[in-house]
């Protein structure tokens, strides 16, 4: 078993088996980040695809003080954002049921025993605006301001998708019937 | 006491001594985190190690298109350099076809029997021996003038109307209906295949250059090909090798019969006009106007249009349009005004 360090260090010298190696490493968990942003399959791969080229072509400028798997999914969640960019048109929307004061806070208790597909599929159902930013904040790390810098939006916008995610999530969560909010109203188109 | 000693007094008091936190502060350090969502942790929980497996093929293309992309620009050199060659060949045989034309069009002497040439090449021309019929001669006008002329002649004598007046014009001229008939069949069945005969116009030019009586040798030409039983070419001959105006010169300066052949019809002008498209004299272009008048700019015009011409020549070959690319409209107007009268027809070529 080689180290990260190792198998960067044979990608940059060209070695076909490395490259491989790495791909396998990676390729499962990065096709599923890819997935959480793009609802078609076939967009994920896509994406999945341009990022892994672009991590071979930048793996030269990777510094090694941080983690190389973190460095790869920003990479990949970057390119799920291009690739989101030219696939579907970033709907930013709003819904009267949504307002975060109205939103119940009760925690998920048998939810957590869903699998990840299911997960996955309450993901996708998700308004594209929704999903990115909920994906962002809450699954990648992404603060506010970040996210208003790669969306080119509001940071109180961008609270606001989150809110009405997490909303619409816990909504599905408990069993809640399919959200009248799914007709959204487009505000953003990035 | 001496500040040293309070310090000592502190340092052995409280080094080491522990405050252990509150159990409500412990279980608030045991949370994931003070402000985690629940449904973001079941999200975090659900999908943290979860993989998808990619396609196998996935990673093919990843190498193919992006890590060792070479053999593939390889094959795009390749496909590069057999298009250029590709088009370089169409160009030079486009060229060739086109230059062949134009020569046969700038080298002047008789348009009129040289389209005779190309119309027995072409297999729904008719021979020379309709020249008289028809009455023209224009020169120095270029080749696709000069087929229209000829195919316009053709039809003006196929026709049993225009041969009529013809025959009432020149009473003189006894040859002119008789190859009309004999070559009406052979028009006939041959004018549908079009494309596929146009070559054979273009290849008709050329040999021409070198024959010194046109007439002759369409008829020979025609006579080695198959033609309606019971129709003789060959009586008209000697009738019409006098009528058509003998081969020129190339520097000769061109001279336009618009009279008939028979010097005794001098004193009658015959203006004959071919316009592309369809009979409308005001609205479409004259292609040849076979009057006394010299077409010269006609040439010319076209040689700054050469290598256009050539582009277009080649694009029209490539998409197999063979008679197109010989220049050839699809419709042509002759009209031909005979002593006062004014006949017109359209052709459908």
């Amino acid at each position: 078993m080689t180290s990260d360090a190792d198998l960067i260090a044979a990608c940059l010298r060209g070695d076909p088996r490395a490259q491989r190696q790495l791909y396998n490493q990676f390729a499962g968990l990065m096709l599923t980040v890819c997935r959480r942003y793009l609802r078609r399959q076939e967009d994920a791969e896509e994406a999945l695809l341009l990022g892994f080229a672009k991590v071979f072509r930048a793996l030269p400028t990777f510094r090694q003080d941080g983690s190389f798997e973190g460095w790869v999914r920003r990479i990949m969640v970057n390119e799920a954002l291009m690739e989101l960019r030219r696939r579907e048109p970033l709907h930013l929307s709003f819904e009267d049921f949504a307002q975060p004061e109205n939103l119940a806070s009760t925690p998920a208790t048998a939810d957590t025993q869903l699998q990840a597909e299911e997960l996955m599929a309450l993901l996708q159902e998700l308004p594209v605006g929704y999903r990115t930013v909920f994906n962002l904040y809450a699954l990648e790390g992404y603060s506010h301001a970040e996210i208003a810098e790669a969306l080119g939006i509001s940071e109180g916008t961008s609270k606001s998708q989150l809110s009405k995610a997490r909303a619409m999530l816990q909504r599905r969560l408990n069993g809640g019937g399919r959200p009248a909010e799914r007709a959204a109203v487009p505000m953003y188109n990035f | 006491m001496l500040p040293d000693n309070f310090d000592d007094l502190f340092r052995q008091k409280l080094d080491g001594h522990a405050t252990p936190p509150a159990p409500d502060l412990w279980a608030r350090l045991a949370l994931p985190a003070a402000d985690t969502d629940p449904v973001d942790a079941t999200f975090q929980d659900g999908l943290r190690s979860h993989t998808t497996p990619p396609r196998r093929e996935l990673w093919e293309r990843l190498e193919d298109e992006h890590l060792r992309p070479r053999p593939r620009r390889r094959r795009v050199v390749v496909w590069w350099q057999l298009s250029a060659a590709a088009v370089l060949l169409l160009m030079l045989v486009g060229g060739a076809l086109w230059s062949g034309s134009w020569r046969q069009a700038s080298t002047g002497g008789q348009v009129a029997s040289r389209g005779n040439g190309a119309g027995a090449a072409h297999p729904a021309h008719r021979p020379a021996t309709e020249l008289p019929a028809a009455g023209t001669t224009a020169a120095n006008i270029d080749q696709p003038q000069a087929a229209i002329i000829a195919q316009s002649q053709d039809v003006a004598s196929t026709s049993p109307a225009t041969s009529k007046k013809n025959q009432e014009i020149f009473p003189t001229q006894a040859t002119a209906p008789r190859p009309s008939t004999s070559s009406t069949p052979i028009a006939s069945t041959t004018r549908p295949r079009r494309p596929a005969t146009a070559p054979q116009a273009s290849k008709g030019y050329q040999p021409q250059r070198s024959r010194p009586d046109v007439a002759t040798s369409n008829l020979a030409r025609q006579g080695g090909r198959k033609t309606p039983a019971g129709q003789s070419l060959t009586p008209s001959t000697p009738h019409i090798a006098p009528a058509v105006t003998p081969p020129a010169p190339a520097h000769e300066a061109p001279i336009l019969a618009l009279a008939p052949a028979t010097p005794a019809a001098a004193p009658e002008i015959i203006e004959v006009e071919v316009r592309r498209g369809a009979a409308r004299p005001e609205a479409t272009p004259v292609v040849a106007v076979a009057v006394a008048a010299d077409t010269a700019p006609a040439p010319a015009r076209r040689r700054g249009l050469r290598l256009g011409g050539l582009l277009r020549q080649a694009d029209r070959l490539v998409h197999g349009e063979l008679a197109e690319a010989t220049g050839l409209p699809e419709t042509v107007t002759l009209q031909a005004h005979l002593g006062g009268r004014l006949v017109s027809k359209t052709i459908q070529l």
